[in-house]
C-alpha cells in the first residue's frame, strides 16, 4: 500500500472517527433497514485507526532508506547515471502511484532520467500493436508470465542487462527467475481470503476446506475469467500434492472439472475484476473466496476483518522487458537494474503491495508486512508456483496450452 | 403534421417514391463526407479484420473452423442474443410509458423524468454494482422485506444470475431506448389524437390507432439501438451475471487482451457481425424497419404499399376491438401512465441515490449503512491533479467527437433519407456496423490506421475513433426524425422565395434540432463512457476519467468513484433540468 496513502490515512483517521462515532446514534433510522454488518465493521475500523498509527510509525521509518540513499549518491556518481528520458509502462491506479514515489522520483534524482510514465489496464496487447506496425512508443513493459513465451518468440524484447546490476541483486534474485529476455517485476498470488467475523480464529486453512461446505458453511467466491487458478485449487482440494499440478495436462482438468461441478453450486459469486473479492467479503456477500493477495492485503492494512491463507496460493510473476525498437532502450535497463536494488525492491513493495523477486528486500519491509507477502520464508514455502511456460507453449495443433484450458473452462462455464 | 405520411395517403406516398427513385437527388451529395470518414476509419481496419481472421499472409479457415469445433462458442452467442432480446423487451415496455408521459407531461414532469432516466448512464459501474447489492443482494434491501412480510424462509438470489444481468442492464440502456422515441413523439400533432376523439374513438383507441403507429419509428430507432448496445456490453453481465452469464463479447475481449489472439477474436467479430447483419435483415422482413426509419429502397415500394394496406385494415380491426372493449376498462381519469411512469422513475434513481449517498460516507469501502459522514472521497478527487487533468481531457475529447458525429452522422441521416441512392439497406447495416462489433476489436484495428499517420497517442486520434462509433447513434436518431419532416414545408417556403440556405435555417434546423441534440448527447456520451478506444488509441499516454474510474475498480477498492460519479450526475442533472425550463420558456 503506498505510503502516501498510509500517511493520508493516519493522519486523516482520528477526526473521521470521531465523526462516524458522534453519528452514530442519528444513523439508527437507517440503520433499521439493514442491520447485517455496521456494528462489527465499525468497532474493526475504529481499532484500525490505532492500528494505522503504529503502521505509520513504521512507515516513517523505511522511508529513511531512500534518503540515504540519496545522501550517498550526492558523493559519488552512481553507475546508473545517465540523461534523457525512459517511457514506462505500469498499471495505473495506485500502483503507479507507489511507483512514481518509491521507484521513478528516487530513480531520477539517482540516474538524472526523467520517467514518462504510461499506464494502461495491459501492456500486452498495445506491445503487439506497436511491434506489428513497427512504431514503438514505450521502453519498457510489465508482460504476463504465460504471454511472454509468445511474444519473445515474435522477437519483440532485448535481452536484459544483468552487467548493470549490484552484486547484492544478483545474490538476492533466485538465478531460475533470471530469464534472458525478462525478470519478474513481481509476484502475485491468488489465495484463499476468508471472513473472520463468520469463522474467528478456526477459519479454513486450505483449499480442502474451501470445499468442505458443511464444517464451513456459507456462499464462496471464485474468479471467473481465467481458470488456471480454479484448476489448481480444485486438484489441491482432490487431495492432489503440490508438486504435481504442473503441466495441467488434459485429465488433470478433467479432474479439476469435475471436482468443481461440486462446488459450483456453492459459489454464488464468480468474481471478475481484482477489487471485488474484499468487498464481497466485507459486504457479506461470500464468507469466502479466492482473492488477490495485494487487494486482500490493502484492504486487511485497512482493518477489513479478511484473513488470507497462504497454502495453495497461486504465484505467478509478471515480467519487465525491454521493448525492441524503443526509443530510449539504455534507460530502460538501468531503471530495471536499479528497481531490483533491494532498498528499492523494498520501495516498490510497499508502493504497490506487490513483492518484486529480491529476498534481501525484507530487512528493509516494515515488521509488521512482510508476514503478509509471498516473499515472505513462511509463506513461500507453502505457495505453488505456476509454470508459465508451459502455459504460453504451443501444442501439436497450433494453439498454446493456455489456448487449450481456456475453451475447456468456457466450455464448462457455458454448459 | 407528420399524420399524412402514414396509412391514408401510403399508397400515393410509396407511388412518388417510386417514380423519384430512379435517380439519386442533390440530397445524395450530402452522404459524402460521411462516407469517406467511414471508409477510410472504419471500412479499411475492418478489411484489415477480415484478412486478420483469415490468417493472411497464410490462408486459412481454420479460425473459423476452430469456432465451429466447440459448442461453446455457438452458446455464448446464443446467451448473448437471449440477454439482448431480454433486456431489450423489458426495456422497450418500461420505457414506452415513460416517453409517452415526457412527451404528454408538464415542463416539471419532464425535467423530472428526463433526470430519472439519464443519471443512471453517469453511476460508475462498480459503484452502481455496489448499489444493486445494497438493494438485491442477500442482505439486501428487497430480500429483508420479504423476509420480513414471511414471503420467503430464506434470501432469494436475485444477483450474481441471468436475473441480475438483466435489471443492471434494463436500468442503464434506458436513455438510449426513451429518448429517440421521445424526440419522435414530440412532434407527432396532438391535434390528430383530438379528431379522432371527436370522431368517436376512446383515449385507448386513439392511442392505438394514431399515436402508437406514428411513434412507431422512435421505438424502432430506440429498440435496433438498446439492441445493439446489449451485444456489446461486458462489464455490466460480468459484474452481475452468473458463470454462465458470458456474452460473446467478454470472449472476444479476452482473446484480444489476455490471450492475444487476434485472428481468432477477429474470426469470432465476423461470425457476430454476420449473426447480427441476418437478424436484422430477418427482422426487416416482418417488421419493416429501412422504411419506418423513413428509407425505403425504390423496388420495394409496391410491396410495401401493399403492406401498408394490410396494415392499415389490420389497425381498423384493433381499433374498433379496442373501442367495444374500453367501456369494460376501468378509467383511471388520464392519470395512469403518468404515475406508473414516475413510479418507474423513482425505481430508476433507486441506485442513483445509493450512489450519492456512498460518495458522502466516511469508510474507505462501500459499507451500508454509512458509518459516519465525510468529503473524503471528494478531497481525493479535487486533491488529485490526475483525477482533475483526466475529466479535462475526456472532456476535451468528448466534445470533439460529439460535434464531428453530429456533423457527419446529421449529413449522413439527410443524405440516406433523402438521397434516394440504391441500396440503402445496405449502407445504414454498414453505418450501424462500427457499434455491432465488438469495440476493441475495432480499436485494434483503428489503432492501425492511426499509427500510420503518427495520430496515436493524441486527443484528436482519439477523438477520431470514438467518432466512428457514434456516428451511428446519431445517424439513426436524426433519421428516425426526418422521417415525419414533411418536405412540402420545405417547397412552400422554396415557392414563396427563400434560398436553400434560408429554407434550411428557417424550416429545416429549427424541426430537426431537438433531434441533433438529443444525438449529440449521445455522441458526447459514448466518447466520454469509453474505456476501450483510449486502451489502444490512448497508447497509455491519454488518461481519461472513465479510464481512471476503470483503474478503481482493478487496482483498488477506493470509493472515490462514488465521487466522481456522483459529480457527473449533478452535472448532467443541472443540465436537464436547464434546459427543460428554458427551453419551455423561449416557446411560451
Amino acid at each position: 500500500m503506498a505510503r502516501k496513502r498510509l500517511i493520508e490515512e493516519g493522519v486523516r483517521s482520528q477526526p473521521r472517527v470521531r465523526g462516524a462515532a458522534k453519528e452514530d446514534s442519528s444513523l439508527d433510522d437507517v440503520r433499521v433497514i439493514k442491520h447485517t454488518m455496521d456494528d462489527p465493521m465499525n468497532g474493526r475500523l475504529r481499532r484500525s485507526g490505532f492500528s494505522r498509527r503504529t503502521l505509520l510509525q513504521a512507515a516513517a521509518a523505511a522511508m529513511t532508506v531512500p534518503v540515504i540513499a540519496r545522501a550517498t549518491n550526492a558523493f559519488a556518481q552512481d553507475k546508473l547515471a545517465g540523461s534523457g528520458e525512459v517511457v514506462v509502462f505500469s498499471n495505473g491506479g495506485s500502483f503507479t502511484q507507489g511507483l512514481r514515489k518509491y521507484v521513478f522520483e528516487p530513480f531520477t534524482k539517482t540516474t538524472g532520467i526523467t520517467v514518462v510514465d504510461v499506464t494502461a489496464d495491459f501492456a500486452e496487447p498495445q506491445v503487439k500493436a506497436m511491434n506489428q506496425v513497427g512504431r514503438v512508443d514505450w521502453d519498457t513493459a510489465l508482460i504476463q508470465g504465460a504471454l511472454y513465451p509468445a511474444m519473445h518468440e515474435a522477437g519483440m524484447f532485448e535481452p536484459i542487462d544483468y552487467s548493470l546490476w549490484d552484486a547484492e541483486s544478483l545474490e538476492g534474485t533466485p538465478q531460475v527467475l533470471r530469464l534472458k529476455y525478462a525478470v519478474p517485476v513481481f509476484g502475485s498470488a491468488q489465495l484463499l481470503a476468508y471472513d473472520e467475523r463468520v469463522f474467528g480464529k478456526n477459519g479454513p486453512t486450505s483449499w480442502s476446506d474451501f470445499w468442505n461446505v458443511k464444517a464451513f458453511p456459507g456462499p464462496r467466491g471464485l474468479y471467473a475469467p481465467v481458470p488456471k487458478h480454479n484448476l489448481e485449487f480444485a486438484l489441491l482440494a482432490d487431495g492432489m500434492s503440490k508438486s504435481d499440478l504442473w503441466p495441467l495436462s488434459d485429465d488433470k482438468v478433467d479432474r479439476a472439472l469435475k471436482k468443481l461441478d461440486e462446488i459450483k453450486p456453492y459459489v454464488s459469486k464468480w468474481w471478475t475484476a481484482g477489487g471485488e473479492p474484499p468487498q464481497l467479503l466485507i459486504n457479506r456477500e461470500v464468507v469466502m473466496s479466492s482473492c488477490p493477495d495485494g487487494r486482500a492485503i490493502v484492504a486487511i492494512r485497512q482493518g477489513a476483518p479478511i484473513r488470507m491463507v497462504w497454502d495453495g496460493a497461486h504465484v505467478n510473476y509478471t515480467y519487465w522487458t525491454v521493448l525492441k525498437g524503443g526509443p530510449n532502450n539504455k534507460n530502460a535497463q538501468r531503471l530495471i537494474a536499479y528497481v531490483n536494488r533491494a532498498a528499492i525492491a523494498a520501495g516498490f513493495t510497499q508502493g504497490t503491495g506487490y513483492p518484486g523477486p529480491n529476498v534481501n528486500q525484507l530487512r528493509y519491509l516494515p515488521s509488521d508486512l512482510a508476514p503478509l507477502l509471498s516473499i515472505y520464508p513462511e509463506n513461500a514455502s507453502k505457495v505453488v508456483h505456476e509454470d508459465s511456460a508451459w502455459l504460453g507453449a504451443k501444442r501439436p495443433d497450433g494453439k498454446t496450452n493456455l489456448d487449450r484450458i481456456q475453451e475447456r473452462w468456457l466450455q464448462w462455464r457455458a454448459q | 403534421m407528420a399524420g399524412t405520411v402514414i396509412f391514408p395517403t401510403s399508397k400515393v406516398a410509396s407511388e412518388s417514391t417510386r417514380s423519384q427513385s430512379a435517380r439519386p437527388t442533390a440530397w445524395a451529395w450530402l452522404l459524402l463526407p460521411g462516407s469517406v470518414f467511414l471508409t477510410v476509419l472504419f471500412i479499411v481496419p475492418l478489411g484489415g479484420l477480415l484478412l486478420l481472421s483469415l490468417g493472411v499472409p497464410d490462408w486459412t479457415l481454420a479460425n473459423f473452423v476452430r469456432i465451429g469445433d466447440n459448442p461453446a462458442y455457438l452458446a455464448v452467442l446464443r446467451t448473448t442474443l437471449e440477454i439482448s432480446l431480454s433486456v431489450t423487451a423489458l426495456a422497450f415496455v418500461l420505457s414506452y410509458p415513460i416517453a409517452y408521459a415526457l412527451t404528454t407531461g408538464g415542463r416539471m414532469m419532464r425535467a423530472f423524468l428526463l433526470t430519472a432516466v439519464v443519471l443512471p448512464y453517469f453511476t460508475s459501474v462498480l459503484a452502481r454494482t455496489f448499489a444493486w447489492t445494497i438493494l438485491l443482494g442477500r442482505g439486501g434491501v428487497v430480500n429483508d422485506i420479504l423476509l420480513r412480510f414471511g414471503l420467503i424462509s430464506q434470501p432469494v438470489s436475485l444477483l450474481y444470475n441471468r436475473f441480475g444481468v438483466i435489471i443492471g442492464m434494463t436500468h442503464i440502456i434506458m436513455p438510449l431506448m426513451i429518448l429517440p422515441m421521445y424526440t419522435v413523439m414530440s412532434s407527432i400533432d396532438q391535434k390528430l389524437l383530438r379528431a379522432a376523439r371527436a370522431n368517436g374513438a376512446s383515449p385507448l383507441v386513439a392511442f392505438l390507432t394514431i399515436f402508437l403507429p406514428l411513434s412507431l419509428p422512435g421505438v424502432i430507432a430506440g429498440v435496433l439501438l438498446a439492441f445493439i448496445y446489449c451485444l456489446g456490453s461486458y462489464i455490466t453481465p460480468a459484474l452481475l451475471g452468473g458463470v454462465s452469464d458470458l456474452t460473446i463479447t467478454m470472449e472476444i475481449s479476452s482473446q484480444v487482451v489476455e490471450q492475444l489472439n487476434w485472428n481468432f477474436a477477429a474470426a469470432l467479430s465476423i461470425v457476430l457481425l454476420a449473426a447480427v447483419l441476418v437478424i436484422l435483415w430477418v427482422g426487416s422482413r416482418f417488421f419493416p424497419i429501412e422504411q419506418l426509419l423513413g428509407v425505403s429502397d425504390g423496388k420495394a415500394g409496391s410491396e410495401t404499399a401493399a403492406r401498408h394496406q394490410i396494415g392499415t385494415q389490420w389497425l381498423m380491426r384493433v381499433g374498433s376491438a379496442a373501442n367495444a372493449l374500453d367501456r369494460w376498462l376501468p378509467s383511471l381519469g388520464g392519470r395512469g401512465v403518468p404515475i406508473l411512469a414516475s413510479s418507474l422513475a423513482v425505481l430508476l434513481l433507486l441506485p442513483v441515490v445509493i450512489v450519492a449517498y456512498l460518495s458522502f460516507s466516511a469508510s474507505s469501502y462501500f459499507v451500508f449503512p454509512a458509518p459516519g459522514y465525510s468529503l473524503h472521497n471528494y478531497q481525493a478527487y479535487f486533491g488529485d491533479a490526475l483525477w482533475v487533468r483526466a475529466t479535462f481531457a475526456s472532456i476535451r475529447v468528448a466534445l470533439m467527437a460529439a460535434a464531428m458525429a453530429t456533423v457527419l452522422g446529421g449529413m449522413l441521416a439527410f443524405g440516406l433519407s433523402r438521397g434516394r441512392i440504391r441500396g440503402r439497406g445496405a449502407m445504414i447495416a454498414l453505418v450501424l456496423s462500427p457499434i455491432i462489433l465488438p469495440t476493441v476489436v475495432v480499436a485494434v484495428a483503428t489503432y492501425f490506421v492511426l499509427a500510420r499517420v503518427g495520430l496515436q497517442g493524441t486527443e484528436f486520434g482519439l477523438a477520431l475513433g470514438h467518432t466512428v462509433h457514434a456516428i451511428p447513434f446519431v445517424v439513426v436518431i436524426v433519421i428516425a426524425n426526418l422521417r415525419d419532416l414533411n418536405p412540402t414545408y420545405e417547397r412552400a417556403a422554396r415557392s414563396l422565395g427563400a434560398g436553400p440556405l434560408a429554407t434550411f435555417r428557417t424550416i429545416i434546423a429549427p424541426l430537426v434540432m431537438p433531434s441533433l441534440i438529443v444525438a449529440a448527447f449521445f455522441a458526447f456520451l459514448t466518447s466520454f463512457d469509453d474505456v476501450v478506444y483510449v486502451l489502444f488509441l490512448g497508447i497509455g499516454k491519454l488518461t481519461t476519467l472513465p479510464m481512471r474510474m476503470w483503474e478503481g475498480i482493478k487496482q483498488d477498492i477506493s470509493p472515490t468513484i462514488s465521487a466522481v460519479a456522483t459529480l457527473q450526475m449533478m452535472f448532467a442533472a443541472i443540465v436537464i433540468v436547464l434546459s427543460v425550463l428554458l427551453g419551455r420558456r423561449k416557446t411560451t
